[in-house]
């Protein structure tokens, strides 16, 4: 495309373009700017035909943004244009331009137009007002709106359109901001969540192959197991799941699906094994998915906010009562205006939604997703933070260390036997097993039947007709009763030190055992040492590997409680004791088996690798694994109550003594509604400021 | 003061009632047409000129922050 130079420093460029842009454009415009690996940024204004570009400030960038700019033309626009389904996410762009014609239409209307026509059209915007209030009052509702049409009537009937119409316009002005607000923090959720890729299993064959799921085709075989997302629509050909579709339906049980039912995307697998043969692709469904999730996900208001709201409702009969007394006792239609002039919802609402759509934007910045802003007033409140270990406090990806073979098993033949039953189940330390196999080069050819999963525990299948067991000590010790011979037990304990062990049984026999190395993610001493400096007076770690190794990277993160040989039922047990001693709880998890414990605890904050159904279930999702995000989650979190609290003591204090002030005859209304209304502007753009 | 009212209610009514019937004739309407796309047109000129400024002032925001960045390197 041609362009010229409009402005440019080192790092940014504003060029203008041949025309303005349709509005279908500009979405796909600024993604098809932004696809290039040195450009950061890029913001386009339609009107004018003006891109602004926020590139990477490295020798020779200028040129390749200028020559990348230049190359873009319709034809790639029009390639880019299916994988910017955005056009259901609610439109942002334009909050400057609404606020904009706001303020110039009221002074058009101030400054230009006769006194009659400006008081008409007062009068034509008041119906308005007055149909709001009536449908409150039909609700047998004395709520704000009926204070708002008396306040502004009040004016109309001392005709004085002018205070009406500076009233009307504050309120619009805060309907503006409010209704922004909210669609600016939908939209930063979808663009978050469209933003975490996904894999799918696909059936070729006799093989499965793991495909980013933005690949399968219509027709694609797919199978899905106990944690997987599903992330097509598709029609289920054999095996049977209990699938939890909370996030469409809202029904928080699962349901069960097999052969010949529908499956959606959106939805995640509880427990089970189906295939599905695709039926939609990932790029009609996933934007539909989360959307659904979102739109439950806002209707989570804030509880301190909610409390603000229904105290601002409640103080409106006695806005009323105290002007009829006034009213009564004075006999002054003025000072009844000024007792009618003042409420206090419309600051307490306005600085509350743009208090949390600033920690809301921030948050998603700085790498996590709050599915709804009552979430920080729990993360604020927590006393107690609980950490699940593997993939949370340490890295994502452990990886196999040692592996030793008993009898005449040499160590590839456990490896793959392993490796061949844990590609089956979505867990990080199935994952370094798999890998680790890859690594070795081994091919596993799927000889087993069925597996079965036992959460938290192990695999069991049948190999070869014979039962073959792989998990955790406890899984293949105590539950499979597979004996272990002193000197293994002797060679153990030598060569795993410190490791995580999983237990390989082969027809009632141990036959080999894999060391599983778990470090600490960097930075987690620090993480949790900060966790305690802001106020968390328990630091607990759960989960379900052995004693030994527990303790070790318990000592490494300095963390003093923990409990090892934990079961999911366990962890949601000792949440919920928590819960029961009267401790705020925050759980921090990433697999199948920490879901119960994460919907059990007040708040549950979900991995970013983690599996859907924890992300699922989860109230606070993190983009990346660093878990410093949960130190700025607490930070923001603590400095948004902190907020509410400053807020709401200047609003009531300004306001009250506004009232009296007006009641007493100190001031006039027009310039209590002035001050009133100006102050409620002014606290909504201090409550803009950043947190951290 | 009650007649006065009343005669201004009146007059708007007429006013009201001649304007529909002057609407149709083909002149009047015509007119109301060039009226009304003037009103759109300055609506649209006035949105042009506020995304302007928007940009320009977003122009000098990243040049200022840019000044500053630089004078920070010097000292």
């Amino acid at each position: 495309m041609r362009f010229s130079i409009e402005h440019e420093i080192p790092g940014r460029v504003r060029v203008r373009l041949g025309g303005t842009i349709p509005e279908r454009d500009i979405d796909v415009l600024s993604q098809v700017v932004v696809a290039h690996e040195l450009v950061r940024e890029a913001r386009v204004y339609p009107r004018i035909g003006s891109v602004t570009v926020r590139y990477e400030c490295v020798p020779g960038a200028r040129r390749e943004v200028l020559t990348h700019l230049a190359r873009i033309d319709s034809e790639m626009v029009e390639a880019a244009r299916p994988a910017c389904s955005v056009a259901l996410a609610p439109r942002t762009h334009s909050l400057l331009l609404d606020i904009a014609n706001l303020v110039g239409g009221f002074y058009l209307r101030r400054w230009f137009f006769p006194a009659r026509l400006s008081a008409l059209w007062t009068f034509w915007h008041y119906r308005s007002f007055v149909r709001e209030a009536l449908s409150s009052l039909l609700h047998a509702r004395l709520a704000v709106p009926v204070l708002d049409a008396s306040a502004i009537g009040v004016s109309l009937v001392q005709s004085d359109p002018r205070t009406a119409s500076e009233t009307m316009f504050l309120l619009d002005l805060e309907e503006t901001l409010e209704d922004y607000t909210r669609a600016r923090s939908q939209n930063e959720l979808i663009y978050s969540l469209l933003a975490v890729p996904e894999t799918a299993q696909r059936v070729v064959g006799s093989r499965e192959e793991a495909v980013p799921s933005t690949d399968l085709a219509v027709d694609d075989l797919i199978v899905l197991r106990t944690g997987n997302p599903v992330p097509i629509d598709g029609t289920v050909e054999r095996g049977v799941a209990m699938v939890n579709q909370a996030a469409l339906t809202g029904e928080p049980l699962p349901v069960e699906r097999t052969s010949g039912d529908d499956v959606f995307a959106g939805t995640a697998i509880d427990e089970g094994e189906i295939y599905v043969r695709v039926r939609k692709s990932a790029g009609e469904t996933k934007l539909r998915s989360i959307v659904a999730l979102v739109e439950q996900s806002s209707n989570l208001r804030s509880e301190t906010q909610e409390r603000r709201d229904r105290l601002a409702d409640a103080i409106v009969p006695w806005n009323f009562l105290l002007a009829g007394i006034v009213g009564l006792v004075t006999r002054n239609i003025t000072k009844v205006a000024a007792a009618l002039m003042v409420d206090y919802s419309c600051a307490l609402k306005l600085t509350g939604s743009i208090s949390v759509l600033a920690a809301m934007s921030e948050s998603a910045r700085l790498g996590f997703t709050v599915k709804g802003s009552k979430h920080f007033e729990r993360v604020a409140a927590a006393d107690t933070i609980v950490f699940d270990k593997t993939g949370t406090l340490t890295e994502a990806t452990p990886r196999v260390a040692k592996v030793i073979g008993f009898h005449e098993w040499t160590r590839n033949r456990v490896l793959r036997l392993a490796a061949c039953l844990e590609e089956h189940y979505p867990h990080p330390v199935a994952r370094a097993v798999v890998k680790a196999a890859a690594e070795a080069n081994l091919k596993h050819r799927e000889y087993h039947t069925e597996v079965a999963y036992i959460v938290a525990h192990g695999l069991a299948s049948t190999y070869n007709g014979e039962r073959v067991v792989i998990g955790s000590r406890h899984f293949v010790v105590e539950d499979e009763h597979i004996r272990v011979s002193d000197e293994a037990a002797a060679l153990i304990a030598a060569e795993m030190g410190g490791l995580s062990v999983l237990y390989l049984a082969f027809d009632g026999e141990l036959v080999g055992v894999i060391g599983i190395e778990d470090p600490l993610k960097p930075g987690a001493a620090e993480a949790v040492a900060d966790l305690r400096a802001l106020g968390f007076e328990h630091v607990v770690m759960l989960t379900g590997d052995n004693k030994a190794s527990a303790a070790r990277v318990a000592a490494e993160a300095g963390i003093t409680e923990y409990q090892a040989n934990m079961l999911p039922e366990g962890k949601h047990a000792y949440v919920e004791g928590l819960r029961r001693a009267g401790h705020h709880v925050v759980m921090v998890g990433d697999g199948v088996n920490d879901s119960p414990a994460l919907s059990e605890a007040d708040v549950g904050v979900a991995m970013a690798a983690g599996t859907a159904i924890a992300r699922e279930v989860a109230d606070i999702t993190l983009t990346d694994s660093d878990l410093q995000a949960l130190v700025t989650l607490r930070r923001i979190s603590m400095g948004l109550s902190r907020r509410f609290d400053t807020s709401y003591r200047t609003i009531m204090g300004f306001n009250s003594t506004l009232l009296a002030l007006g009641i007493a005859g100190a001031i006039t209304p027009q310039t209590s509604s002035l001050l009133h209304n100006s102050s409620t502007v002014a606290l909504g753009i201090a409550a803009t400021r950043p947190y951290a | 003061m009650l007649d006065s009212k009343l005669l201004i209610f009146a007059g708007g009514f007429l006013a009201g009632t001649v304007g529909v019937k002057a609407l149709q004739t083909e002149p009047v309407r015509r007119a109301a047409v060039q009226a009304v796309a003037a009103g759109m047109r300055a609506k649209a000129s006035y949105d042009d000129i506020v995304e302007q400024a928007r940009a320009e002032v977003e122009d000098v925001v990243a040049e200022a922050a840019y000044v500053n960045a630089v004078e920070d390197v010097d000292y």
